[in-house]
């Protein structure tokens, strides 16, 4: 018998997924994926060891330095890098700890949301029939819902809350992982390596964990990114209504709330949470965007 | 067969460029096609079968696949040189092509008539009732039956056999020269096989349109070719009329092939092909079967060998073509 | 059609899917017969090749077996038990004992399990088998179907697909069965890997006395690997024997169309070509009488009206159609029938 080892004939190997650095990544794929991965990077950085890099308390208020322009500009002083708000709380220490909140929420977020919209999705997609049609139409419900009027509702029922928060942006995200997650389950369940475990008689839960799920793990990245930016997006519109988290705890949305009323005087109160707001969504879609045309072709095969 | 050839394809070469090197997926491809005649073009998967009828059809998919060098004429004249415009009216015109799946060859959204209807107006620039007379007629030259309600039908609602037809109806409605069917048969079942290939040599007896049929099953081939081109990694490595290659096989790829082939009628043990073709972003030098060849030799993995006549027409590129046993 | 020593034997065996329609309230408006009463003995250490063409049921056959479907009437013993009786530990042992190679080896190995799980996953729940047991073993069955030790721990798409099809088998050997069904296992590779590929089952099958169920279109390959061919048509065998008997005196007027029009092995190979007309008909809609009638170049008027039986026309080689025997009032055996017929010659095909 021989031996029948050479690597396969125009084959191209699946560059697996690791952390491989930053400036890696941009050398090999391009500018696409490395600037947003940078700029991620750097807001989970930032997030993260907030504390730290910060120049400022986030709460500190000092009326004497009321609405101090950014540095740059003829008014500014070194000490507030990009100003400081009506209650002379540094700007760039709580646009620190205002990524520290978007961070907080969207994990929280999607570790539920998305947890429980995939296990939904496995089993709609897995099981079909009746049950499939059951969940899919709760689904259809859910993607319904005026998400922001019921947080504004729940907020003026109960108080704001970080809870209020996480508990609008899981009923919200939940039923579009359901439907992705049912998409591709149903697209990997007529693949004969399923067949096979279920003719070994293989428990239907490892079926779903060992078989289907890693299956659906690329188009879970591509969605858990694009929805990060919609989580981010919907946490600083809450806040930005008031219904969001409460002050004066520095969220970007509530940030670009203060300075609303006063624009003119003090442009850079709103301007700047908003730059990051944009910035930060904007990276997080085009990662998206590009993750899912370099995992897709290879998904296909699968 | 008149002496001048249609189609005359001459040291073609095609490259992919890619992230793994450069793939030469053509690497020097000669071979001539005359009116009425078939030509079977038999390889493996990426063995440059497919690529080598894109090519003529200047189909190479870009932006990385280019054709690098040779010629092509179709009646003498270099397709190559061709604008791209009228690269377009020679496609589906003079050269028409039929693919091996007739499902996505067709389009699910639109009846057969006018999928027919859309090429014969595009090239023969026909309208109303002559148009309408033209699809009907190439619908009953495939032989569908009732042709005049069947234009009428959606592709879902025929057979895989019938949809093949259509195919087969689009290609030849502007009367071609040059027909490439690419593995036509693959998805049919046996008994639609054996009617589509009796009614494909049907049209080309009556029509005298050259094909050029590409095949991974030499039984296809030996049904209805009159010449036979084997390739292998790229190139041809065998080419003469179907009786000279059946009778006598003379590079080693084909002799393998046909030993590795079961029979109808039974064979205690099939010599198959041990190993599997090259990596073609990396083809050995030399020739390029011998890593898999039970006969090769130092001179074989050193250089690649000669185009040996075999006899007339019969050619192999072989150091050892016609000693083998 | 019960030799002694059968280890699957399929009786009567059914398989309709029933059709419902209805928006609120659902009938059932039909049924695709899939299979529909076939009874065939595949006897221990041989191979029995299932032949026919798409939509013919040999796969959904093959799902009978491997239990992932129920069959609508009919049993299939294993080893004299029922297969849809199993419980407990008996499952568990037929589960080992009865394995599978697909058609597709992309499809059939998870793009997300290194080789060594791959092979592993039928071993699993064994408890016969201990960690380092499974490992020696899974080293042992690739050494067995010709790959390095050092693939256990890379990825499908790291392997050509003859490569996948060896790892295929190699999981279909882990447990040791007795039994395995092989759905089209040469068809997706290239021609000079396919030879490699039946040459190793035909290896195999020697060395682990292995019984194998061959679903296949390709009739050169099946008369390469089969002891015993059934010819299926439209959920029913129409012809079965001994390989040697069905392809050297095929007599369904069925078989001696496929035959005739499997591809020749030569150009000048005389033979006479049976062109059938049309495709073969949509299981909901099953012809009366003689499933082939519409298509048969042989038909007789009461073909339309009398199923036949399969019944034995020669020692060992059944067939069902009414040319042969008269179980239902039909004409005396025609034994030669086929040669003569409304055949096309074609020999010199070109």
């Amino acid at each position: 018998m021989a031996i029948a080892e050479q690597p396969a004939a125009g084959r191209v190997a699946r560059p697996r997924f690791s952390a491989g650095g930053v400036f890696r990544t941009v050398r090999h794929y391009g500018i696409i994926p490395g600037i947003p991965l940078f700029v991620l990077v750097t807001l989970i950085f930032v997030g993260a060891f907030a504390p730290l890099i910060s120049p400022h308390e986030p709460n500190k208020q000092s009326l004497l330095d009321s609405n101090v322009a950014p540095a740059w500009t003829a008014e500014g002083t070194s000490n507030n890098l990009l100003g400081t708000d009506r209650f002379g709380r540094d700007q760039l220490t709580r646009i620190f700890y205002g990524a520290r909140i978007s961070l907080i929420v969207s994990f929280v977020t999607i570790a539920i949301g998305g947890a429980i919209g995939t296990l939904v999705g496995l089993t709609a997609g897995y099981f079909g029939g009746w049950l499939d049609s059951l969940l899919m139409r709760i689904v259809d419900v859910f993607l319904a819902f005026p998400g922001l009027l019921l947080a504004i509702v729940l907020a003026t029922v109960f108080e704001p809350s970080f809870t209020i928060v996480i508990l609008v942006a899981s009923l919200l995200i939940w039923p579009r992982f359901a439907r992705l997650v049912r998409g591709d389950t149903l697209g990997i369940k007529p693949n004969d390596f399923v067949t096979y475990a279920r003719i070994t008689g293989t428990p239907t839960p490892r079926i779903l964990m060992k078989h289907i799920f890693p299956n659906v793990i690329p188009t879970l990245l591509v969605l858990c990114t694009w929805e990060v930016g919609a989580i981010i997006l919907l946490e600083s519109s809450l806040s930005f209504l008031g219904a969001g988290i409460p002050p004066p705890n520095p969220s970007w949305g509530t940030m670009v709330l203060d300075g609303r009323g006063q624009l003119e005087e003090g442009w850079w109160i709103s301007l700047f949470p908003g730059l990051a707001i944009m910035t930060t969504v904007l990276s997080l879609n085009l990662l998206g965007d590009w993750m899912r045309d370099y995992l897709d072709p290879k998904l296909r095969h699968a | 067969m008149d002496s001048k050839p249609v189609l005359q394809v001459k040291d073609l070469k095609v490259q992919f460029a890619t992230r793994h090197g450069l793939i030469k997926a053509v690497d020097g491809v000669t071979f001539d096609l005359h009116r009425g005649e078939s030509l079977g073009i038999v390889g493996e998967s990426g063995s440059g079968k497919s690529m080598t009828s894109l090519a003529v059809m200047r189909l190479v998919p870009p932006p990385n696949g280019r054709i690098v060098a040779g010629e092509i004429f179709l009646n003498g004249e270099n397709l190559l040189k061709k604008s791209n415009s009228e690269m377009r009216d020679i496609r589906g015109g003079k050269i028409a092509m039929i693919f091996q799946d007739p499902m996505s060859s067709l389009n699910p959204a639109f009846t057969i008539g006018n999928q027919v209807g859309e090429a014969v107006a595009l090239h023969q620039h026909l309208r109303g009732n002559e148009l309408r007379k033209k699809v009907i007629n190439a619908l009953s030259l495939v032989k569908i039956p009732a042709p005049e309600t069947r234009v009428k039908s959606f592709p879902h609602q025929m057979s895989g056999g019938m949809r093949q037809r259509v195919v087969g109806a689009i290609a030849l409605s502007c009367e071609p020269e040059v027909l490439i069917a690419d593995e036509p048969t693959t998805s049919l079942d046996v008994t639609v096989q054996a009617q589509y290939l009796r009614l494909l040599k049907e049209i080309q007896e009556e029509k005298q349109v050259a094909i050029i049929l590409i095949t991974h099953d030499l039984g296809i081939v030996a049904r209805l070719c009159h010449r036979v081109a084997v390739m292998y990694a790229g190139r041809i490595v065998e080419i003469g009329s179907t009786e000279q290659i059946f009778d006598k096989p003379s590079h080693p790829y084909t002799i393998a092939l046909l030993r590795s082939t079961p029979k109808l009628e039974g064979v205690s043990r099939l010599d198959s092909i041990e190993g599997e073709p090259p990596d073609p972003s990396n083809l050995p030098d030399g020739c390029r079967f011998a890593p898999r060849c039970k006969w090769a030799k130092d001179k074989c993995r050193e250089a690649y060998p000669p185009r040996v006549q075999i006899s007339d027409g019969h050619w192999a590129d072989c150091w050892f073509a016609g000693d083998l046993k | 059609m019960t030799p002694s020593n059968a280890l699957v034997q399929l009786t009567d065996v059914q398989k309709h899917f029933p059709i419902h329609q209805g928006f609120i309230i659902r009938k059932e408006t039909g049924a695709v017969k899939a299979v529909d009463g076939v009874t065939i003995a595949i006897e221990r250490g041989k191979t029995f090749g299932l032949v026919g063409e798409s939509g013919c049921g040999k796969t959904t056959m093959a799902k009978l077996i491997l239990r992932i479907e129920t069959p609508t009437a009919g049993t299939i013993t294993f080893d004299g038990k029922d297969v849809h009786k199993l419980k407990g530990s008996e499952l568990r042992a037929y589960r080992e004992t009865v394995q599978v190679v697909f058609q597709d080896p992309y499809s059939s190995l998870n793009p997300r399990m290194r080789i060594k799980e791959i092979i592993e996953e039928p071993l699993r729940t064994d408890p016969k088998f201990t960690k380092e047991q499974r490992k020696a073993r899974i080293e042992e069955l690739l050494k067995v179907i010709g790959l390095r030790p050092g693939s256990a721990t890379r990825y499908p798409h790291q392997f050509s697909g003859g490569q996948r099809q060896r790892i295929a088998i190699a999981r279909a050997l882990a447990p040791s069965p007795s039994f395995i069904v092989l759905d089209e296992p040469v068809s997706s590779l290239d021609v000079s890997i396919r030879a490699q590929l039946m040459n190793l089952l035909k290896d195999l099958q020697r060395e682990f006395h292995l019984t194998f169920l061959l679903i296949s279109h390709d009739l050169a390959g099946v008369r390469y690997l089969a002891d015993t061919i059934g010819v299926m048509y439209l959920g029913k065998i129409v012809e079965s024997g001994g390989s040697p008997a069905v392809y050297g005196k095929p007599l369904h007027p069925y078989t001696h169309a496929l035959l005739s029009n499997a591809m020749p092995s030569h150009p000048n190979a005389p033979r006479t070509e049976v062109i059938l007309t049309g495709e073969v008909p949509s299981p909901i809609n099953i012809p009366t009488g003689c499933r082939f009638h519409p298509r048969c170049p042989k038909v007789m008027p009461h073909c339309s009206k009398i199923e036949p039986q399969l019944q034995e026309a020669e020692p060992g080689h059944w067939v069902a159609c009414h040319l042969y025997g008269d179980t239902n009032g039909a004409p005396t055996p025609k034994e030669t029938a086929h040669a003569t017929a409304t055949s096309t010659a074609a020999g010199n095909a070109r």
